[in-house]
């Protein structure tokens, strides 16, 4: 596992102001014609054939992160979204930990954590992560994503 | 049981069914309004800063100061306007933001490339750079502004059909007037029976609980349904 700096992302122009942004993958500038979802690339890592991307949303005052895992060919395969509602958070401190585990901060006062996995796992839809990840509706997923985020004291 | 005291049961169902609905349908209808007001605010927030510095009111730099106090300040302003389900869920992450500093050395590096430092950019660059982070306090998270539409949109189809369930049992009844006001009250009990109920388990649960908040949102609207229903 190691941090990937072959990666850049490039943002793609949107049809309107509301609407999510997408940029498209480089590997050593070179355009790939792959997509993914975010406009700011936080990190990159390799891992075995794989890539993890992180990207926020470049909003400042509310951004998420999103959490891609790519396969050889840059499909992805499988991605979370951290964040909330009039919440904000910062990426930092990304550290690798071998053999498999990615770890970071972002939001909530917590060290997130990615563990990711060689094959996909079983999972509940809204019961299997922590609090304030997101995810597609589905019951596997190639990563694990783990934190114990704090809430805003009103 | 007697058929009629059945019917009696039936009907406090589906009444506090109807309220249910109704108190779902405002909750969602209340937030979406609150993320749309939100939405409009950040951005005639940065239009103004604009204008000010277009006036030669403000220089770039104290709109950038400016842009970063108003935000969070109208992002307080619209959690209190939220309901209580709203409010919980807003609370569940401590925020993590960013100072004006690593704005300005975010910005200076997306705008002049990694090598730059703000501090060695000419005047009208550094303007571009608070110029970006003022732009930057106009935007709302698209991802969380469609979510709350589509919600907005099922919010409306909740009340839609509560209100035609009411319809329904008024037209249908023998005694219509009665039954017209047992609906606005028992339907009105639920909806401010809701949002008494979350705010009570927002109390006790502390903030950031929104699983706990809906639970209370919801027991509080089915009691208060239930207990006007009574005097019926």
């Amino acid at each position: 596992m190691r941090l990937d700096d072959r990666i850049t992302i490039e943002r793609l122009p949107r049809s309107h102001e509301d609407e999510p942004p997408k940029s498209q993958i480089l590997v050593d500038g070179v355009p790939t014609g792959k997509h993914v979802a975010g406009a700011v690339l936080e990190g990159a890592v390799q891992w075995n054939s794989f890539r993890v991307l992180f990207t926020t949303d470049d909003v400042p005052f509310e951004d998420q992160l999103t959490i891609v895992l790519l396969d050889r060919d840059l499909q992805e395969l499988d991605s979370a979204r951290i964040g909330g509602p009039y919440s904000t958070g910062t990426f930092s401190s990304l550290t690798l930990i071998e053999p498999d585990t990615i770890q970071f901060r972002f939001i909530g006062d917590t060290v997130w954590s990615v563990r990711l996995l060689s094959r996909p796992q079983r999972r509940i839809p809204f019961l299997s992560e922590p609090p304030g990840v997101h995810r597609r509706f589905g019951f596997s997923r190639h990563f694990v994503v783990s934190g114990d985020p704090k809430p805003e004291r009103s | 049981m007697s058929e009629s005291d059945d019917r009696t049961a039936f009907e406090s169902a589906i009444q506090a069914l109807e309220a249910e609905l109704a108190n779902a349908g405002v909750h969602v209808t209340i937030d979406a309004g609150a993320r749309e007001a939100y939405v409009r605010q950040v951005r005639a927030m940065a239009a103004e800063l604009r204008a000010q510095v277009a006036r030669g009111e403000l220089t770039w730099a104290q709109a950038a100061s400016q842009a970063q106090e108003t935000r969070n300040a109208i992002m307080n302003a619209i959690r209190g306007r939220s309901t209580p389900v709203g409010r919980a869920i807003a609370q569940r992450l401590k925020s993590e933001g960013k100072t004006l500093n690593e704005l300005i050395a975010r910005k200076t590096i997306q705008l002049f490339g990694p090598n730059a430092q703000f501090t060695q950019l000419p005047s009208s660059a550094q303007n571009r750079v608070y110029a970006e982070i003022v732009k930057s306090a106009a935007k709302a998270n698209p991802e969380v502004t469609t979510t709350m539409r589509r919600l907005s949109r099922a919010g409306r189809g909740l009340l839609v059909v509560s209100i035609a369930i009411s319809a329904y049992s008024v037209a249908t009844a023998e005694d219509k007037a009665q039954v017209a006001v047992r609906e606005l009250a028992v339907t009105g009990a639920g909806i401010a029976g809701g949002v008494a109920g979350g705010a009570l388990a927002g109390l006790a649960c502390g903030p950031g609980a929104p699983v706990c908040v809906t639970v209370g949102a919801f027991v509080g609207g089915a009691l208060a349904a239930f207990g006007v229903d009574l005097f019926f």
